[in-house]
């Protein structure tokens, strides 16, 4: 990997640790303040008022009451539209570069591929990893409906993004352990699993890639079809095989561009309209 | 137009700096309670905080405080003594009430708080009162008959 693509790669690194640090500084401050100990400069915001997925949540019993569903404020509903702004630009760049758990699931994965190189992240079988790739969307409409029905983050308790960075407070349900354990386990073999099959923010997010304005493109005339791009894709999405990667699965981590993997000079993209194509016009 | 991976993150995270800065200045992000609700939609009501959007986060002197309800009757109905009452948080009740056969929390302060002033609240789930602000309520509140109706078949036992 030359410079240049190491920069790439290591700005995401950055933003990525960085984002996991100031939410577990967030959920720690909020804990000590709880406990009467307050941090200078640190405000007392819970893990719910900065996760955008509460803005989601929350969305139907804003509209009929005007409240925000429990535990939620306004900081997830601006989060919520923040995210969705950057998502019409660059597709579910949320899941690839500031999601916390999703860096962590990358963390632990780092580990699974060295641990087990011939079976990671090609362990689940294509059939049945294509029909689990739907769950996440019978979860998102479950959570939105449940939470509208009840008014409550019910959503909370198989969360294992707050078990994450909740680990050591007494609000964690057993059920959210449990999904951490498990999404912590799975990692070793599958990358990003909790993404892949489960996450509800991230199916939302993943529509985006279908009208996103900057579409990751691959030239067909300079690709050398070496399909490095699928190998180091996250999501296993067949970059190789497709000219504008609008996958639902994609998260915009921008490992298969020609800035990060690819090794052939702006083969892979991320671009408005195709090349030329206003000379065609 | 083309653009780098690096633009596109930097694109992304200055959206979020000045979507939240731009939010802050506006005085629209809020990630605490402000301790005070919402207000009711309904124009007869308009001017009356509404209980459904009481939070965890509120102290029993606060609602006392917002809803003109005495403290004591608070304490009395929750069985807490007034002492105790003053700081103890909506959300501390599922602690005390840990193991009991229904569940007592926020949700119960809200519809007590609600039929106390006689105001109109939809649970949106099953609700349950402790045993004791049954007698309460019919003491010092403004029940509907309806309201009395749902609160007498959603009662924790006495002892509880």
């Amino acid at each position: 990997m030359n410079n240049k693509k190491r920069s790439a790669a290591a700005l995401r690194r950055i933003v990525q640790i960085a984002v996991f640090a100031l939410v577990f500084f967030i959920t720690v401050s909020k804990w000590l303040a709880e406990k009467g100990i307050s941090i200078p400069f640190a405000s007392q915001a819970s893990l719910h008022a900065v996760c955008p997925f509460g803005g989601v949540e929350t969305l139907y019993q804003l509209v009929m009451t005007g409240m925000f569903v429990q535990k939620v404020h306004s900081s997830s509903f601006i989060l919520a539209i923040i995210s969705a702004v950057t998502a019409l630009l660059f597709g579910a760049v949320f899941c690839g570069y500031i999601c916390p758990f999703g860096a962590f699931q990358e963390w632990i994965g780092r580990l699974g591929r060295k641990l087990f190189p011939k079976i990671y992240n090609r362990a689940v079988p294509a059939k049945l990893d294509k029909a689990l790739r739907y769950i996440r969307y019978i979860v998102l409409v479950m959570v939105v409906y449940n939470t509208a029905a009840t008014a409550k983050l019910v959503f909370q308790n198989a969360d294992p993004f707050y078990a994450l960075f909740n680990f050591f407070t007494n609000e964690v349900a057993v059920s959210a352990y449990i999904m951490l354990g498990v999404v912590t386990v799975l990692s070793l073999v599958v990358e990003r699993p909790w993404c892949k099959y489960l996450c509800p923010y991230g199916a939302l997010l993943g529509l985006f890639n279908k009208i996103r304005i900057f579409k990751l493109r691959r030239s067909k005339s300079t690709c050398i079809n070496c399909k490095k791009c699928d190998k180091v894709c996250p999501m296993n999405v067949e970059v190789s095989g497709k000219e504008v990667i609008s996958d639902l699965q994609c998260i915009s981590c921008h490992k298969c561009t020609s800035e990060v993997s690819c090794p052939v000079k702006d083969t892979v993209t991320i671009s408005v309209r195709k090349e030329g194509a206003a000379h065609e016009n | 137009m083309k653009i780098k991976p690096q633009a596109a993150i930097i694109i992304v995270i200055a959206i979020f700096v000045v979507g939240i800065v731009a939010a802050n200045l506006g005085g629209i992000w809020k990630t605490q309670s402000t301790k005070v609700p919402v207000k009711y939609r309904d124009e007869k009501l308009a001017e009356v905080y509404n209980p459904a959007d009481i939070r965890g986060s509120y102290s029993f002197s606060e609602i006392s405080s917002l809803f003109k309800i005495p403290l004591k009757d608070l304490a009395d109905a929750f069985g807490l003594s007034e002492g105790e009452a003053a700081n103890f948080k909506c959300k501390d009740l599922e602690t005390k009430y840990a193991g009991s056969q229904y569940e007592i929390g926020t949700g119960s302060v809200k519809m007590f708080t609600a039929y106390y002033l006689g105001l109109p609240y939809t649970p949106s789930e099953e609700t349950y009162l402790p045993g004791a602000a049954l007698q309460v309520l019919k003491e010092k509140g403004k029940m509907t008959k309806e309201q009395l109706e749902y609160v007498s078949k959603h009662l924790l036992p006495a002892k509880q």
